[in-house]
């Protein structure tokens, strides 16, 4: 009897495992190819270096060599230590400013209020357009219209002066990065059983309370998504500074993001195994902070009562 | 009087009543202002479009005046310089505005999909499944969301071509198959959380696994589903850096922008009025498809959630 | 309420929707469009079809500021020459496509194994980058045999300068690509405007003079009577002539807001100037090094004694005077605000400020504007400014009639007043041939490379683009007195100078290409350019202590490949 229910689960088991491998196989396959096919190369270059044999590049192993002048660079570049720190401080606006507002926007459209309809479509409507568009006509706007406006500016924009530049360019990152959140947030929200939110307005809960202890921890996951994901991204965040600079933006609004792209397009083959030691040593760094940091979110958040 | 009543009428709506809260008001006057400084800028852009150079040069009129005359020329300019000739084939060929948005169609959509559909499947598995594999497969898109990897564009290339995806809007469904770190997230929140009692009542029921993925589950994420095609679909449509190195025989409508908004390659619409005529042509279109359609699409979607 | 705001978006957008509809309505469906190459004014190339019967080659060009309209015109002659050749077994004549795009650097690097383009004219490119993955055709015969099938006695080689040698010729003596065209970062002045406020110099120092009276100072060339007489001879004079411009309404300056790095390009040839050929020194680290800086008091220099450069010491050479002068440069154009308010607006692109550069003669609201910074291959980037001039202002305001000039750099102190100007190819400009051709179309595509660069290919070249290429040939009078005023200016300039292709095939500078660019001895990390920083308020002595500690004997032997 119980061998037939042990043999009755190991062949369930083994179904699920064959139905399983049969829904993976095509993205593996396309993953092994595409990815670690295509990008294997540049990931064994971090250990590489280039040399020159009969007019020929030739790559050497280099063993933790890029490494070291990584190190090196930290230590003595002027670029890198800004870069780390616009990071920082991109990724803690996104969250603390991005995320707030749009969790306020998305409560404030969940709850009906006044243009709540109007206001989404608004604020999504940055999303639908490109980039391309946005930064013409933001940069046509605080360049043009604020040296006309403000005589103090001296006749340069916000993005031209070193003061305003980095916080101009904060605003715009957050300016144009609602769309998503509110999407998913507003959406979240709008699955909430609405019997949970009336059985605690009758148990007397004001809106404050009703938002901490119902709503919030009910589109919790959702948020920790989009943190993770910003997590995940921390390294290749580009703060659109291509798109308003191409490669001549100012060592000090620099993002890590940025500055790895830059110096690929700029800098040719010799400096790719440099960059591939980059690659590797900030993945060593998110990877964990990004696996704990889920985890973490998933501890701390707030529980519904 | 009938209108004055009418618009008493709206602010004892049942919308301002809500509104009239110190959480609404500060929010309804922050998103003014947020509205306020999205619609600045774009009636500014409007109205530019609509100036001579000439008189947009900071030597006549400046930035700051109202178009004398109107120059709807600006827009026949976007219209005659925005196609783009194929002059890596022979005979050359010039793609017109209707074939490049219909590229664009045909890249975004089909690629948004076989990336959602790429996302739902991997994430149902790792979701619903506690196989060890689930974990790594885990971990390695978590991985491959973070590392920044550099200068494999050639090997890129060189793999599209050897599998004959190389200038085809299909062989970037290929491409586009595989699991983007956001999209996978989303499903997998989601998926973890529908109650097991869901699929195990069904499986008593004799039901096998392909139907209670299809029939079961994934009607629960349906929400999600339409939201990521929406992302998906949108990034592709912005997106010109891939139609240009991978497709070069098929431009779409946002490649067709970046050649227009590049300075050099076309001098006689180099100058801004002409370039946010350009921009309006470019937005224009995809903002009234989505106020057309923005019930569908913001409708009742979820995230992450559960109906 | 809701409802009309939501009506009111949507006709605001219907409206701008139904003008696009209108303009469409209205336009000839029959005009056909911008033409083949998409880009270049004035060249409409009707729609072609595949001539079987007759070899194809396929040509790829970056269609940049100089455009694509110099190839046609090669292509044509191309094709009537060889229109009864065989070069591929069973066809007669050529038919040549051209690839128009703007790819640079790896974004066409990349691609070329792949494409079925043969010859590219590209810029922005890492030559060794590309000829060292094996992605360009060893073309050393046909540059080092003589021209001698199209009436020549000189090899390609014996028409390259220098420069141009120690760069493109391997440690092997191989060649793997010829430079393409001549960048150079210059002032360009506008006759009309020096002419009207009396602005070139007399022999006293005073500005009295107009282009044409008698009696001009002798310029930087120290020569009377030469193209560059009442033009600032020294760095002090060109302050003279800003503060009396200023004095009497006219803008000095204006660049590119956008493209800060314009203006530090501008720096770095200035530097190049100073330095003339020790300038080399900066990537061959190889001879003496006499224009260090030891120590500067008041603005005054005080040099280290002549120094042995090598790559051990190479950082020595960020100490070179020719950073200083040229940071001082910046420094005064910057901190007595001697430029147009729009040079530091980044939304100015490049062709705005050739526009205002262009247009600001005609304003009666604004000053006018009497230099600008620019690439030498701007006036052909400019073709839509000058349409635009034409139509409102008559035929006096287009290229071919507006009188525009180059501006010698002025030396930076008077000892080298009469030493020749040195200026430095930014480009990065290659034309060469794609490894991956046939055998059977090798012969054909060496035959056209040979073409372009046949003294008439390059004087036609000069004639379409008012630009030179990196090789010596004759400009005959009849050629020269043909040209616009821009253009005569070009050829004055480069007759007098050494162009400097600012690398070499040392194994040093190819690994370190990316350490050793021009802009590097200005990359301080107060702002992104110096120009930007002195703006926001940095002193010159803080920028140049930055640029002068950019190594030490430390990092420079940790960063620099050997």
């Amino acid at each position: 009897m119980q061998k037939n229910s042990v043999n009755a689960f190991q062949k369930k088991r083994m179904k699920d495992m064959i139905f399983c491998l049969c829904i993976i196989a095509v993205p593996a396959v396309q993953f092994c190819i595409f990815y670690v096919g295509v990008n294997f190369n540049s990931i064994l270059m971090a250990f590489q270096k280039v040399d020159i044999v009969n007019n020929r590049y030739v790559y050497k192993m280099a063993g933790l060599e890029n490494f070291e002048t990584m190190w090196f660079e930290l230590k003595h570049g002027f670029e890198l230590p800004y870069a780390i720190k616009n990071s920082f401080i991109a990724f803690i606006v996104t969250v603390g400013v991005g995320t707030t507002l749009a969790l306020f926007f998305s409560l404030y459209i969940f709850k009906g209020m006044a243009f709540s309809k109007t206001f989404r479509i608004i604020l999504f409507a940055p999303s639908m357009i490109s980039a391309i568009v946005t930064v013409k006509m933001y940069e046509g706007f605080v360049e043009t219209a604020f040296p006309a406006i403000f005589d103090s500016l001296d006749g340069s924009g916000l993005l031209s002066n070193l003061d305003t530049q980095f916080p101009t360019l904060l605003f715009f990152m957050v300016w144009v990065g609602f769309g998503t959140q509110i999407l998913m947030y507003s959406g979240a929200m709008n699955s909430i059983d609405t019997s949970i939110i009336e059985a605690a307005k009758l148990d007397g809960a004001n809106a404050l309370r009703e938002f901490v202890s119902i709503i919030l921890p009910l589109i919790y996951p959702t948020i920790t998504t989009f943190l993770v994901v910003n997590l995940a991204g921390f390294f290749t965040n580009q703060m659109h500074l291509f798109s308003f600079y191409a490669n001549g933006a100012d060592p000090t609004v620099s993002t890590i993001g940025y500055m790895l792209f830059k110096r690929t397009r700029k800098g040719g083959i010799m400096e790719y195994p440099l960059l591939a030691a980059y690659s590797i040593a900030f993945t060593l760094i998110a990877a964990p902070v990004t696996m704990l940091g889920r985890k973490f979110l998933e501890k701390v958040g707030p529980k519904l009562e | 009087m009938e209108k004055m009543k009418k618009f008493k009428g709206f602010f004892k709506s049942d919308s301002w009543k809500k509104t009239l809260t110190p959480f609404g008001i500060v929010s309804f006057l922050v998103l003014f202002l947020y509205t306020m400084s999205l619609f600045i800028p774009f009636g500014w852009a409007i109205i530019s479009s609509f100036r001579s150079k000439l008189s947009f040069s900071e030597y006549f009129d400046g930035a700051f005046a109202w178009p004398d005359p109107w120059i709807i020329d600006n827009y026949k300019d976007v219209l005659k310089y925005f196609p783009i000739t194929l002059t890596h084939v022979s005979p050359q060929r010039t793609i017109g505005l209707p074939e490049m948005i219909f590229n664009s169609f045909a890249y975004s959509l089909g690629s948004a999909f076989v990336a959602m559909a790429t996302a739902l499947l991997v994430a149902y598995v790792v979701a619903r499944f506690d196989f060890k594999f689930c974990g790594v497969i885990y971990f390695i898109i978590i991985i491959q969301m973070i590392i920044p990897i550099v200068g494999s564009l050639p090997s890129e290339l060189r793999m599209a071509r050897l599998f004959g995806l190389y200038d085809h809007i299909w062989g970037m469904y290929i491409m586009r198959a595989y699991v983007s770190g956001m999209y996978f997230l989303i499903f997998y929140g989601a998926f973890k959380l529908i109650p097991k009692d869901y699929a195990e009542a069904a499986q008593i029921d004799g039901a096998g696994n392909l139907t209670i993925m299809l029939r079961i589950m994934i009607p629960f994420v349906k929400g999600s589903i339409f939201t990521i095609i929406l992302l998906a679909f949108i990034g592709n449509w912005n997106d010109y850096q891939v139609p240009l190195m991978y497709m070069p025989s098929h431009p779409t409508f946002a490649f067709g922008l970046f050649v227009f908004t590049d300075g050099s390659t076309h001098p006689e619409v180099s100058d801004t009025p002409h370039q946010l005529a350009g921009c309006i042509t470019m937005a224009v279109p995809l903002l009234v498809l989505f106020l057309i359609f923005q019930k569908r699409l913001l409708g009742d979607i979820t995230v992450g959630g559960l109906k | 309420m809701k409802k009309s705001i939501k009506k009111l978006i949507s006709l605001l957008c219907v409206g701008v929707l139904s003008a696009g509809a209108v303009a469409c309505g209205s336009g000839d469906p029959a005009e056909p469009g911008p033409g083949p190459d998409n880009s270049s004014p004035g060249a409409s190339v009707p729609a072609e079809d595949v001539d079987t019967s007759k070899a194809q080659l396929y040509i790829s060009n970056f269609n940049g500021g100089v455009g694509t309209d110099w190839l046609y015109a090669a292509r044509a002659r191309f094709e009537e020459k060889y229109k009864n050749t065989e070069f591929v077994e069973g066809t007669r004549g050529v038919q040549i496509w051209v690839e128009t795009h703007k790819n640079a650097g790896t974004a066409v690097a990349d691609k070329m194994p792949m494409e079925r383009n043969e010859i590219y004219f590209l810029e922005n490119t890492n030559y060794y980058d590309m000829a060292y993955t094996g992605k360009l055709l060893d073309i050393t015969d046909i540059v080092t045999e003589d021209l001698t099938d199209f009436g020549e006695s000189k090899s390609i080689e014996d028409k390259l300068a220098d420069s141009y040698k120690n760069y493109f010729r391997t440690p092997d003596q191989k060649y793997f690509a010829l430079p393409h065209y001549r960048s150079i970062y210059q002032m360009t002045y506008d006759k009309d405007v020096f002419d009207e406020y009396l602005l070139y110099f007399d022999q006293a120092g005073g500005l009295t003079k107009t282009s044409t009276d008698s009696g001009r100072s002798t310029g930087p060339d120290g020569k009377a009577g030469t193209y560059d007489d009442g033009l600032p001879a020294t760095y002090a004079d060109m302050w003279t002539l800003c503060e009396t411009m200023v004095a009497r309404g006219v803008d000095p300056f204006v660049w590119s807001g956008q493209h800060g790095f314009y203006m530090t390009l501008f720096l770095a040839a200035l530097k190049a100037d100073f330095e003339g050929a020790e300038g080399t020194l900066n990537y061959t680290f190889d001879g003496t090094a006499t224009k260090l800086v030891d120590t500067i008091s008041n603005g005054k220099v005080t040099y280290k004694a002549p120094m042995t450069i090598t790559q051990e010491n190479g950082y020595e050479m960020y100490n070179s005077a020719g950073t200083y002068y040229a940071l001082s440069f910046a420094d005064k154009i910057v901190s007595n605000k001697w430029y147009a308010n729009v040079s530091f607006n980044t939304s100015q692109s490049h062709i705005d400020a050739q526009n205002s550069f262009l247009v600001s003669k005609y304003s009666t609201k604004a000053n006018p504007v009497g230099m600008l910074v620019e690439g030498c291959w701007w006036p052909h980037e400019s073709a839509g400014n000058f349409q635009t001039l034409e139509s409102n202002f008559g035929p006096s305001a287009s290229l071919k009639n507006r009188r525009l000039a180059i501006m010698p750099y002025p030396k930076a102190t008077a000892d080298l007043v009469g030493t020749p100007l040195t200026a430095v190819d930014t480009s990065m400009s290659v034309a060469c041939i794609n490894a991956n051709i046939s055998e059977e179309k090798k012969e054909l595509a060496k035959t056209f490379l040979q073409f372009v660069h046949t003294d008439e290919s390059l004087v036609e070249f000069l004639k379409i683009t008012n630009m030179t290429r990196g090789f010596e040939y004759e400009v005959s009078d009849e050629v020269y007195n043909s040209l616009c005023s821009y253009a005569q200016s070009v050829v004055d300039v480069i007759k007098n100078s050494n162009v400097l292709q600012p690398g070499c095939a040392k194994d040093v500078y190819v690994k370190n290409y990316a350490s050793l660019n021009l802009e590097k001895p200005f990359e301080t990390g107060h702002g992104a350019h110096p120009h930007v920083a002195f703006k926001n308020g940095k002193t010159l002595n803080q920028v140049w202590s930055a640029a002068r500690a950019k190594y030490t004997k430390a990092t420079w032997d940790k960063l620099i490949k050997v």
